[in-house]
Parts: structure tokens; sequence; C-alpha cells
């Protein structure tokens, strides 16, 4: 574990020492940006994170009288990276797409909104996968982005950029989003936290939708009190997104601490092993290090039992019917009338669909590999075949997580069966690329809570991350887990 | 590094038993036209075939599910289980302080009199 | 070579009978849209035209992306309303679904609306039709199901522009049985409908606004035979008495060309009320995708049957409940109660000038409304009284009932108000309209007439009463309508037999 970075509780600590104030930071972080070669930005938006910096650095002096306001702003002056698919009043939006490269939105995502009345600084857009479609961050519109540590390697997707961001030390803190595992995989290869709330958590206004029904923001971060602290300030009901959960957030910090400072806080805990999770074809260091993981649970107290998710070989199939379905549908929004960017070739078509087709030339091929899917799946003859198929067999899936949590209190596998491939490696063949998320996507489907912590590296020093599986709601689970691994395994 | 096809053996077999299955949809290059036209995306003629293939390989493999017996199951259509949450009738402005309009339209590829200017064709 | 129609050979004697649906999309009158607080009708004072092109509209509306739809309150409870007031089961649990298609006025290529498990289903209203309403018929109502309205494009030379202030407005759409079998029923049924609406306040009714707009899918088949023809649909008129005359035009046409051996196909027509005949909009040769599917941003809307019950106890008399109370309580005839009820407008008006002149003058009232205000105003849509007010109507028929002026003059006077506005007393003296029950201002004008027919007095005193009638007409006639009719009457029996 290289946890070498400062936390945002220490960041607060040298505000109040007077040896940091938000400016000096913020601007820290752009000039190490700008020299970066990651490719992790696609938009800076410079001179707002500035101003919003220098005016914290005045009122810290001032109005605080040199005292972070921990309690009201709990994210005095902390630099993060937005992923590009989350929309800023007034800075470009892209979502890694060429269909959005000029997109100014006029609103604001509910989850940004959150983060910055507490006092975050946004340093600017992070790089994703075009519409967040992707596993590796190559699908970007914007060129792909490269892994923190292995210039060769990608950085997971589709929250590449703030995997890479985190690890880089290119802002404190990132938001990812994740539809079936694009949060949790990035962090695995990259070796930062990274938190899926339980469906519903965290408002989806702003956040541009790929797949509705399983998308969810979440913090990737250095550390996991720092996931705790961001989770609870973007959660909770929003009056502009119907899917918001009504259950309040819990106080995710003091469980953290709580932890941290209790050896006997796993005693007697559950931890489920799924044994369709732990399959021939794992890497043997990515085994060996989860392995170990577990060991360190069973030491801390926790009990390992066995469990089973029957459904598991169908995640795959059922994931894609269904996210390309809704994501077919999603961007159908997408013709240049409104916003975006609409080609030369819109104002001379001779038919309406051809006017359509030309404003919708902009998709790159994995996105309309989707649409195309998508509408295949919803279209007239093949909507039970496919798409009711599908949402039948995902409650099958739900109803195997919820039988396991009888068993269990949390649930452990690898994030993948892999450390980060090489760029290109899985670019060939759309179905292998897919296979990369198969532990990641049934808890997308459940609609459940999930988390990457790093659990080591392998023989080439490449990040391997420990996935845990909560059941609904069970956020306080993962982060009482998680603490433990980071502050004891190392 | 493993080699991939190791790495996803498990999915690797049933993916390569499954050829030899009878396919749900039989998967050809009409098909693809008449999903791309449906969805209104422009596809080169050099890039059928491909699309053929590789969406062609994804419905073989998703063609597993039929193996379910999902007889009696309620579908999973949405994320949570709590029924929806209505808002007040109240009118608000989206920018508050600010006049609206002009934000909308200032994302507009192509605005005349406070419109969205679309060829005649498709208005 | 004999012609054939649904497997019955047809000629120009056959009979056809109309087989009529009618989809009707009524706006809801809330103040905010279905699905984001934009502005959905225009403030008061203000008609949809004076609102600047795109004003109320919201990143939601314009379908941005990340955008999300909340439903309006209000919205829901409206369309329960209009739900329990035409007996339909309200669905506790319903779902909305996606219908895409590409449209510019479409701003996320889907229009939500409901699909499997609509809000409402399985109701029906009672219409009445003919000359006086002495037809009548159940008409069953498939579903009522909520969906947001589109935007509007509007077409200049080359190009459209889109106004999405209409995106997102809450509409109803009521589906009825295929059961109306001429264009009388279909006008009854959307009056009935149109009644009920606006009596339950769920819409503002406004007409020229598109409050209102309907539907029509017209078939015909040889009478007694029970399979449909082939269907076409009718869109968007916003006129009873244009779809009354859509359908006359379009059942002729359809007989026509099945007379002619032709071959009706299955299409949406649009009907130019200019020319009065319906053209073809576009065929349905490939029949449209619209690849409905639960929308994941909107969970299913459940609701208690406590709610339901909450909303139906808060609902006002319906029309059909008034026109009952109103034959009871004064005395009219169905037919014309029917005529005071269906009409919100009419109906206010009549409950306000009741107010004003007592419930004993209600069918002096009924009488003026009926046989004068309404033919009066005939030529316009049924949300116009024309500037009536209540003061002027129980004035008139507090006139009538003490005997200042006869119901003839009250109908003179209508016509005055009608053209010109005013006070009902300053009409009667500056016409001078006042009932002459004076004797020796009438004894001259009746002696005048017996001495000018001669033949006539002969007759009736030969046991002819009837010609009674006579005299009376022409004394009327000859003080514009002044007389008092009984003193009048009095008068001129008393000379004959004199």
């Amino acid at each position: 574990m290289k946890q070498t970075l400062p936390s945002i509780q220490e960041i607060h600590d040298s505000f109040d020492a007077g040896t940091s104030d938000p400016l000096s930071l913020t601007e820290g972080f752009f000039t190490r940006i700008k020299a970066s070669k990651h490719n992790a930005y696609i938009t800076l938006c410079e001179d707002r994170a500035l101003q919003q910096a220098r005016n914290l650095s005045i009122e810290l002096k001032t109005a605080f009288q040199g005292k972070v306001p921990r309690q009201t702003h709990p994210l005095f002056g902390i630099p993060l990276g937005i992923k590009d698919v989350l929309t800023m009043d007034g800075v470009r939006t892209t979502c890694a797409s060429r269909i959005l490269e000029n997109y100014v939105p006029p609103f604001t995502a509910t989850a940004v909104a959150r983060l910055e009345v507490a006092g975050a600084v946004s340093l600017g857009k992070l790089n994703l996968d075009e519409f967040a479609m992707g596993s590796s961050n190559e699908n970007s519109a914007f060129g792909p982005v490269l892994h923190p540590t292995h210039p060769d390697r990608v950085p997971g997707g589709s929250s590449g950029g703030s995997g890479t961001a985190v690890a880089a030390d290119l802002c404190v803190a990132a938001l990812g989003t994740d539809t079936g595992g694009s949060i949790r995989l990035p962090a695995s290869f990259c070796g930062v936290v990274g938190l899926k709330p339980t469906y519903g958590r965290i408002s989806r206004y702003g956040q541009i939708a790929f797949a509705s029904s399983l998308d969810q923001i979440g913090p990737m971060t250095r550390t996991v009190r720092d996931a705790a602290l961001l989770t609870g300030i973007m959660a909770g009901v929003d009056e502009n997104d119907s899917t918001t959960l009504a259950r309040a957030p819990e106080d995710w910090v003091a469980v953290v601490d709580r932890a941290n400072g209790d050896s006997s806080s796993l005693h007697g805990l559950r931890v489920g092993i799924p044994a369709e999770y732990f399959i021939d074809g794992i890497d043997p260091g990515v085994r060996q290090a989860i392995e170990r993981a577990i060991e360190f649970l069973k030491q801390e107290g926790a009990l390992v039992v066995p469990v089973s998710l029957p459904h598991t070989e169908y995640a795959v199939s059922t994931y894609y019917v269904i996210a390309v379905s809704e994501a077919s549908s999603n961007l159908s929004r997408y013709d240049g009338v409104r916003f975006g960017v609409r080609p030369e070739g819109a104002m001379r078509a001779a038919t309406p669909s051809e006017f359509y087709k030309e404003a919708r030339a902009l998709f790159g091929a994995e996105v309309k590999r989707r649409i195309m899917l998508g509408t295949f799946a919803l279209s007239s003859g093949y909507f039970d075949a496919y798409y009711r198929k599908a949402a039948q067999v995902r409650r099958l899936m739900r109803q195997d997580f919820e039988n396991a949590f009888q068993k269990a209190d949390v649930l452990v596998s690898p994030v993948s069966p892999t450390t980060a491939f090489r760029l290109g490696e899985k670019s060939k063949n759309p179905l292998q690329m897919y296979l990369t998320d198969i532990f990641t996507i049934p808890a997308s489907l459940a609609g459940l809570p999930a988390m990457s912590i790093p659990v080591g590296e392998d023989a080439d020093g490449l990040s391997i991350g420990m996935h845990l599986i909560g059941p609904r709601f069970g956020e306080s689970t993962l982060l009482r887990v998680a603490s433990r691994i980071e502050g004891g395994l190392s | 590094m493993t080699d991939l096809g190791e790495c996803n053996k498990m999915f690797v077999i049933s993916a390569y038993l499954w050829q030899f299955h009878e396919p749900m949809t039989e998967l050809n290059e009409a098909l693809i036209r008449k999903v791309a036209e449906l969805s209104r995306l422009k596809l080169d003629e050099g890039e059928i075939p491909g699309y053929v293939t590789s969406i062609g390989e994804i419905l073989n493999h998703v063609d597993q599910l039929r193996r379910v017996d999902t007889q009696g199951v309620e579908p999973m259509f949405y994320g949570i289980d709590d029924s929806l949450r209505l808002r007040e009738d109240e009118v608000r402005s989206f920018a508050p302080g600010k006049d609206a309009q002009p934000r909308i339209l200032e994302s507009a590829p192509s605005v005349e009199d406070g419109g969205f200017k679309v060829p005649q064709i498709v208005g | 070579m004999s012609l054939t129609c649904l497997g019955v050979s047809v000629d120009v004697n056959t009979e056809f009978e109309a087989v009529i649906g009618l989809e009707v999309h009524v706006q809801l009158a809330t103040d905010s849209k279905i699905f984001s607080s934009a502005r959905a009708r225009p403030e008061p004072g203000n008609s949809v035209a004076d609102e600047a092109v795109n004003k109320n509209t919201t990143p939601v509306c314009a379908g941005h992306p990340g955008t999300l739809p909340v439903l309006n309150q209000k919205a829901v409870n409206y369309a329960i309303r209009a739900g329990l007031a035409t007996s339909c089961k309200i669905n506790l649990k319903s779902i909305f679904a996606r219908k895409h298609y590409f449209y510019p006025d479409s701003p996320k290529g889907y229009q939500i609306s409901q699909y499997d498990l609509p809000l409402c289903e399985g109701g029906h209203l009672d219409i009445e039709w003919g000359e006086e309403g002495e037809m009548t018929k159940r008409i069953g109502i498939t579903r009522i199901h909520m969906e947001e309205d589109a935007g509007k494009s509007v077409h200049h030379h080359g190009y459209s522009l889109v106004n999405l202030n209409r995106a997102g407005v809450p509409l109803i759409e009521v589906v009825s049985e295929p059961e109306m079998r001429g264009p009388a029923e279909a006008g009854a049924y959307l009056r009935k409908l149109y009644a009920i609406v606006t009596a339950i306040g769920v819409c503002d009714g406004n007409l020229q606004e598109g409050n209102f707009r309907c539907d029509a899918n017209v078939s015909i088949r040889p009478k007694g035979v029970k399979e449909f023809g082939t269907r076409v649909e009718i869109k968007n008129v916003n006129s009873f008495r244009f779809v009354e005359k859509a359908i006359e035009y379009e059942v002729e046409r359809q007989r026509q060309v099945i007379l002619s051996g032709g071959k009706l196909v299955q299409e949406t027509r649009l009907y130019d009320s200019q020319k009065n005949r319906t053209f073809s909009m576009r065929t349905k040769e490939e029949a449209e995708d619209y690849r409905y599917f639960p929308d994941p941003d909107l969970p299913p809307l459940i609701l208690s049957e406590e709610q339901v019950e909450a909303i139906r106890a808060s609902l006002p008399e319906l029309p059909d409940q008034k026109r009952d109370r109103y034959i009871r309580e004064f005395g009219l005839k169905r037919y014309d109660s029917t005529l005071l009820t269906s009409d919100v407008l009419w109906g206010r008006l009549f409950q306000e000038s009741v107010a004003l002149c007592g419930r004993e003058n209600g069918k002096i009232l009924a009488n003026l409304m009926i046989g004068e205000g309404m033919r009066l105003v005939s030529s316009a849509d049924p949300d116009e009284t024309k500037g009536f007010t209540a003061k002027q109507f129980s004035d008139l028929a507090l006139a009538v009932a003490d005997q200042t002026v006869s119901m003839t003059a009250a109908k003179q006077i209508l016509a005055i108000l009608f053209e010109q506005g005013g006070e009902v007393g300053a009409v009667i003296d500056r016409e001078g309209l006042r009932q002459v029950s004076d004797l020796s201002a009438l004894e001259p004008v009746i002696d005048e007439i017996l001495a000018k027919n001669p033949k006539q007095v002969e007759e009736y005193r030969s046991g002819k009463e009837k010609v009674l009638g006579f005299f009376v007409g022409q004394a009327m006639k000859a003080t514009r309508g002044k007389a008092n009719p009984a003193l009048l009457q009095d008068l001129v029996i008393r000379k004959l037999k004199g």
C-alpha cells in the first residue's frame, strides 16, 4: 500500500497549521495536471477553480480565523476532479463524445453542487469512455487515459480519468460513476479506494445517463475515510431525481473513525465467499492477494462462510441486454437540435431519417454498437425474449444475493480476474472486454453497494483491488471492513 | 498477465458450447440495417460486416439466458423498490435570478427568433 | 362484377354503418408541467401566443443530458378525478413507459406515456343526441392514461423553428371503445366528455389553445357485419363540429372507395375545415416501432385506496347529476336541462343568475337561455357565452315574471343585449318594450283589428273559437310584442262576445 498522499483530514490539518492554503494547493494541482502525460482531464476549469480557491483562502484567514470550518464545510478548499459525465453549469461537459464536444450545460449535477456547497474546488472534467461505455478508457473521443504508474496499461474504465487522477496526484479525490463496475474496476487497476453506493443513494440529476436503472455516482479517493466523507455529503433525497432513496444517509465518517480505533470491530462479522467468483481463470497474483486479505479478515475475528450466487454465469448477458436497451433509449436525445454538435451534413439532409443519421454520425463505434443492440432488444417481436427475459433473470440474481446475505454480512471477491491490461489488448473484441466486468456486474444489477479497496500488487507492481459487496443500504459494513483492511494490510 | 481465454474460461466454454445451438435470432446484414435505421445511425457499407460479427457474437452469448427458468418471475425494471415520489405543482425557474430563456438557447447549434432551427423536411 | 366488403357483397343500396372510436387528449389545468417545474399554461390573462418562444422551457423540457422527470402530484390527482368521473377503475399501481420516435418536437427522442398498466381503465359515459336528445347510449372508455405533450414546430420557407413551451404539458388521453356509429354520436360523446372534464375542474377547456384535442378512428362496414373494416385515423381536430363533419366526410369517402371497387388503406388523415375534406398525411406502410418499455427513471406510481376515495369524495356534482336535479328543482324538460348542464360556462351563468333572481324563476331563466341566448351564440363553440352576464339574465327573468315585459319582448331584449350589451332596464325603456297592461291603450288596437277582419269575427261568433289565436297574434304584432298576452286575450274575448 502506497498511502503517501495526504488525506482530506491531513490537508485540513495543514490548512490549520498555515503550511498550506486552498489557493496554493489548487495551483499545485494545476501545475501537476499540465505537466502530466496521463490525459486524465478533458476540460480544466482553471479560472473558476482558482477564483473559488482564492476566495476560500481569504475566508480561511478572515471569516474563519485560520481554522478550517470542518463542521459546516467538510470539504473546505479540497480540489476535486469530476468525471465528465456530470454536468456543471457553464463548464463544458462532453461525456468524452464528439457529439457533445461543445456542450455547455445550464445546470449543475446535484452531487457536484453538494460537494461545492461543502467547500470543494472543482479542478476540471475527467476523461472517461464515451458515455461511460467501456472498461479500459480506450473509447474516449479525447484519447485514452494512461495508467498512473504503467503507461502501457489501461487505467480501467469507464472512470479511468478519475482513477488515474486520484492515483497520480492530479486531484485529492474524484467523482466516478458506476453502471457495471466503472468505479470499482479503475479503482482496482489504479490502486485507489472506490465506492459504488446502493442504487438511489446519490441523485443522478446531472449525471448523463448510460443505463438509468444501474447508473450510480460514487467517490474515488485516497482513503476509506475520504470516500465515507464524500458519500455522506452527496447522499440523500433530491427533488430532481425520482429514484433517490427515501432512507436517510448515515454518518459514515463516524463509522470509519470507530473502526479505525477498534481492533475488535470485525469480530464475528460473517464474510461470505461466493463460490462462483473464485473461478480458474483468476490471475495467480490476484488470487494470492485476495486470499491474503481474507486471511487478514480472519485474524481480525471475522468468520469466513461459503455462499453461492448460482445465476452469476448469466450476469454479463443480463447486464448487457438491460444496459444497452436503456442506453439506446437514453441516447435518442442526441440529435443536434437543442444542444451538442450538428454536423454540416444535417442541414443538407433530404429526408427526416437522413437528418437524424447525419446529426447522430458523431457517436463512436462502441456507442453505436450498443445503441443498435439495445434498439434490437427493445424492438417489437424481441422485447420479451431479450429485455423482459433479462429483467427476470436480474430479479433472480438479486434473490441470489438476498439468500447469500442471510448467511453473510459482506461478500468478498476480486474486483477483476486480472490486473490492468495493456492498451489495445481487448479493444478488438467487445465480448472479451465485457467479460472484464464479470465480478462487478452482479452487484450493479442488484442495486447493491460495493467497493474496491487496494490489497496489494502483482509481480509487475500492478495494483489489485478487493471487491466488497454489501446488502442494500449496507455502506457502513463495507466502510468498516475497508477501513480495517486499509489500516492493517500492507 | 494471463491469457484472456484462460481468464474467462468459464464464459468462453459456455460461449463455445453455445455456438452449436440454434440461435434465437439469425443476425444478418439486413437486420443490422433495419436496426440502424430504427436507431437513426448511419453505417458505412464497410462497417456492416463488422457489426454483424460483433453483435452476432454478443447475441449468441446472450442466448444463454434461454436456459434460465423464469416462469412467474416478476421482471426487475427499476433500481429501487420505493414507489414513485411526486412533486408539488409549483412553477420554478431552473436558473433562479437569471433570465432562463437565453440559457436554454445558448447550447443549441442553430437558433432563430427564440426557436430551435431545423431543416423544413424535419420540422 | 360484384363488389364485396368484409365478405359481404355490396352495391349502391347497401346500408353501411360507421364504427368510430375516439382518442381525446385533455390538457390538465396544472400550473407546472407534468415532469418539470416549467410553466405549463400561460399566466392568467395571457394566451399561449403571448408567451415568448421557449420561455417556458427548462433543461428537463429540452431533454438535456442528465435531466430526469419528476411527476407532478396535481396532474396525478386530476387524472384520477377524470377517471372517477367517467366511472373508471383506478389502478393502484400504474407504470410510465417510454414511447420512442424521432421528431424535433420530441426532445428526448421518446415521449413518456403509459402503456401496460395505465392509471384508469374500464369506464363509460352516457351520451344523448338527436333533435331533442331522445337518443341515448352508453359508450365504453377503454382507458385513461397520463402522458406529456410534444413541442411545436412553426414552418418557415426552407426551415422550421421548434418551440418547446408545450413540451411536457400534462395530458390525459381518454380512449373510447369503438362503439359510436355515426358523427352525431361522436359529437355527443365529445360534448359529454368535455362537460365532465370542465365541470370537475381538471381542464380549462380552451379549444382554441388545444386544451381538448380529438383523434378519431373511423371505419365502415355493411350493417349487420361484426368484423371491423380498415381503419383510418383522423388526427388532431379541435372543434366538436369539425369532428362531426370530418367523420361525416370520411364515412362517405370510404363508402365511395368501396363502391368504386377501390381498396381502403390504414392511414392517418388530416381534416381541412375550409374545404371540408380529409386528406392523407401518411400511410402505415411500415408500422412505427415505438419500442415501449417501462421508464427506469420513474418507478411505479403506487396509490392507496384512501387516496382514491378522498378524491372521489371531493368530486363536485357531475353534469348528469346536475341535469337530473334541474329537472326536479326547476321543472325543466330533460333536453333543456342537458343543454344547461353540459356546458360549464352556460351552467355557471345559469347558477349565478338563479342566485340573483331566485329559484322560483329558474324555469323562465332556462327558457330565456336555451330558447334565445344559446341560439344567438350558436355560431360559436360551446365555451362561449358572448359576454352575457348573470345580472342581465336575472333582471330579464324578473321582468318577465312580474309582467314588466312579455316573453316575446324579452327575446328582443336579449338580441339587443347580444348585439350592443347594456342593462336590461335601460334597454326596456329605450326601446319602449314595457308590457302594455293598460286597457285604454289596447282597446283601440283591438277595435281596429276586428274592423279589418269581419270574416274571422263571423267565424268566431259561429263557434270556431280557434280564430281567437289569430286575433291575439295580430294584436301582439301591432304592439310589437309589448301587450300583456293574458290581458289581451281577455279583452279580445270580451269584444268578440260583446
